[in-house]
């Protein structure tokens, strides 16, 4: 969906309450341009949570244009930014929505105990190791050391680690409740759940050292 | 500082967590081209469905999970909340026994 096109459809949602008709004409075009996109997106992330219906795929996909048909102006498209730009930010956000609906989902599915956790001012647990990859291979050849040793570690170490990773870049209160929810559905404690992540951290880096020429950046 | 983590965008351009930053979209986008193209959303013939069933605030749990990786998910699955140690107990000698 070209810029102008995407600003008329956001426009028409936020005026849904005036023009119900033409709001509906708009949300089916935006589904039809968007859905299967954020369908692969969900899909694939449901891979790393298999302890859940298939249907989850349905549910979040549902919720998120829910979520961008009741809000529509939440998502921002800067004046000089090109057709292609707004596309990548737009498929960008829609994640960032089925992300959230998915986390949210789980924590109201999983977390009934309150955990005692201690993570304020810890955001930083939840990144991946940083490192700098050379930039003379393709990022096929990166893709494919990752997956490597990503199947190293056991289901659980890997379920556990992928959870983590995607719980960067979020608020304080997210990540404390991400935590909660993984010590629950993975039957182990918080402390267990660093060590995992120190020692998956710990072997990529020196995986990626072992195979490739980069140097890990010190944080 | 997590916007440039180049683990993060291969695992993004991969699929195993969330794309959200532009190369790993793009990439993503590449590495499954084809795959997006033929799925078909379950709301594809009537995609306003969706507006009139609404939200869906709660998640079923599992309780017939089959083939669980390992207790811990099983537990969770079956029950959504952490078996008690006895319980945990009394179910670790009844697979035992039943081992047998």
């Amino acid at each position: 969906m070209k810029k102008t096109e995407l600003e008329e459809t956001l426009l028409t949602f936020s005026y849904k309450e005036e023009n119900e008709q033409e709001a509906h004409k708009a949300f089916t075009k935006f589904y039809h341009e968007y859905s299967r996109y954020i369908y692969k997106v969900i899909i694939e992330a449901k891979k790393s949570a298999p302890y859940f219906y298939d249907d989850i795929v349905d549910i979040v996909a549902e919720n998120t244009f829910l979520t961008i048909y009741d809000n529509p102006l939440d998502f921002i498209i800067e004046e000089n930014d090109t057709d292609q730009v707004v596309d990548k930010k737009l498929k960008g956000y829609l994640a960032v929505i089925a992300k959230n609906e998915l986390k949210g989902l789980l924590n109201k599915g999983y977390c009934l105990q309150e955990h005692d956790l201690i993570l304020d001012n810890e955001e930083i647990f939840f990144d991946p190791p940083e490192i700098q990859l050379p930039a003379d291979n393709e990022i096929s050849v990166f893709q494919k050391i990752l997956q490597e040793v990503l199947l190293t570690f056991s289901e659980r170490d890997r379920l556990i680690l992928l959870s983590i990773y995607d719980c960067h870049q979020e608020g304080k209160k997210r990540p404390k409740e991400t935590m909660k929810w993984l010590a629950e559905v993975h039957n182990t404690s918080d402390m267990n759940i660093r060590k995992i992540k120190s020692r998956c951290d710990k072997k990529i880096i020196e995986h990626f050292e072992k195979t490739t020429t980069l140097k890990p950046v010190k944080r | 500082m997590t916007k440039n983590n180049e683990i993060l965008k291969l695992l993004e351009s991969l699929g195993y967590i969330f794309p959200t930053n532009p190369e790993a979209i793009a990439e993503f986008e590449k590495r499954y081209k084809k795959e997006i193209s033929k799925i078909k959303p379950r709301h594809w013939d009537n995609p306003l469905e969706i507006l009139k069933k609404g939200r869906t605030e709660y998640l079923d749990v599992k309780n017939d999970f089959e083939n669980p990786s390992y207790e811990g998910l099983a537990q969770a699955a079956r029950h959504g909340k952490i078996i008690p140690d006895d319980m945990k107990k009394q179910m670790l000698e009844d697979r035992k026994n039943a081992k047998g």
